[in-house]
């Protein structure tokens, strides 16, 4: 998809399940996407939120978008400012129930 | 009013009993990211927390207020720690007494912790009811600047409290000393080059 740089998959305590070719293969990364889709279950209360769907980091050199995929995972794209968000979304929705077909299996 | 502010971190090994003991002691309800285990940790217990957990536990019409900032245990989130370990004023090392196989690992946290952040220490040794055995392990750890170490049995409340307690008179009397030592350095500005001016060190547990 157009805009979409790397994905990594996670498991909410912070292992790494899946990356793709091109991002670097970092321990901690795994470890950071959990811990802060652990905090922004929590930031979302601040909101009166009782499901996460998406947490964007927006920064100088493009965005990280995150996903609670199922009760256990995590997926997060790298992509470039200009990408189409809610096609990217609506791609990666569309993948959901295969990643936790794949992870409960 | 708030009169002081307190910052604690609680740190240790991986499934010590943090969770447990901010859990037990927080009035307010605890900000936690707990979340389900994986993999050889779902064996040791079913939720670990990923990012932090925050509790605050006051006394004295609110005069006296702590601020409790957990961190998960395992390595793989470090970074957490370096991230809430700023500006703390006392941090509480919590072991668990029957994971040895912790305890090395533990060690060389916890003197490199003291030795960045220069606060006083309380060791909360988890699943232990003897002082005893609680000193030997803490002085297992290899941290001489201990200033307290407390048996504790974290799954009871009231032993969590304790531990605070503990926390608390550490870091009041940590107050007097920097009060006492403001008061000598009015007396005679000149006292400050004198040895006896130093301030105490935190009694070692050795």
């Amino acid at each position: 998809m157009t805009g979409a740089a790397g994905a990594v998959l996670a498991s909410v305590d912070g292992f790494a399940i899946a990356s793709s070719s091109n991002m670097e293969d970092d321990a901690a990364h795994a470890a950071m996407l959990a811990a802060a889709t652990g905090l922004a279950r929590q930031l979302m209360t601040i909101g009166g939120g009782n499901e996460l769907r998406q947490l964007v980091v927006d920064h100088d050199e493009g965005l990280l978008l995150l996903w609670p995929i199922g009760e256990y995972l995590v997926l997060a794209m790298v992509a470039e400012r200009t990408v189409d968000q809610s096609r990217l979304r609506a791609f990666v929705r569309s993948r959901v129930a295969l990643l936790t077909g794949a992870r409960r299996s | 009013m708030t009169d002081h502010v307190f910052k604690i971190l609680v740190t240790g090994p991986f499934a010590a009993g943090k969770t447990s003991l901010i859990q037990s002691v927080s009035q307010t309800p605890v900000v936690s990211t707990d979340v389900v285990t994986s993999g050889d940790e779902s064996e040791v217990k079913d939720a670990t927390t990923v990012a932090m957990d925050f509790g605050t536990y006051a006394i004295e019409d609110d005069a006296i207020r702590l601020l409790i900032f957990g961190t998960p245990g395992q390595p793989r989130f470090r970074f957490m720690t370096n991230i809430l370990k700023g500006d703390v004023d006392i941090v509480t090392f919590v072991v668990n007494a029957e994971a040895r196989e912790t305890h090395p690992s533990a060690g060389v946290e916890l003197r490199s912790l003291l030795a960045d952040l220069r606060v006083p220490a309380v060791v909360a040794v988890n699943r232990c009811d003897d002082q005893d055995e609680a000193e030997k392990i803490a002085r297992s750890l290899g941290a001489t600047d201990v200033a307290r170490v407390i048996p504790c049995q974290l799954i009871d409340e009231d032993s969590g409290r304790e531990v605070v307690i503990e926390i608390l008179t550490t870091l009041l009397e940590r107050m007097e000393d920097d009060e006492s030592d403001d008061d000598e350095s009015d007396d005679d500005e000149t006292a400050a080059a004198d040895d006896d001016a130093e301030r105490p060190l935190e009694a070692v547990t050795a």
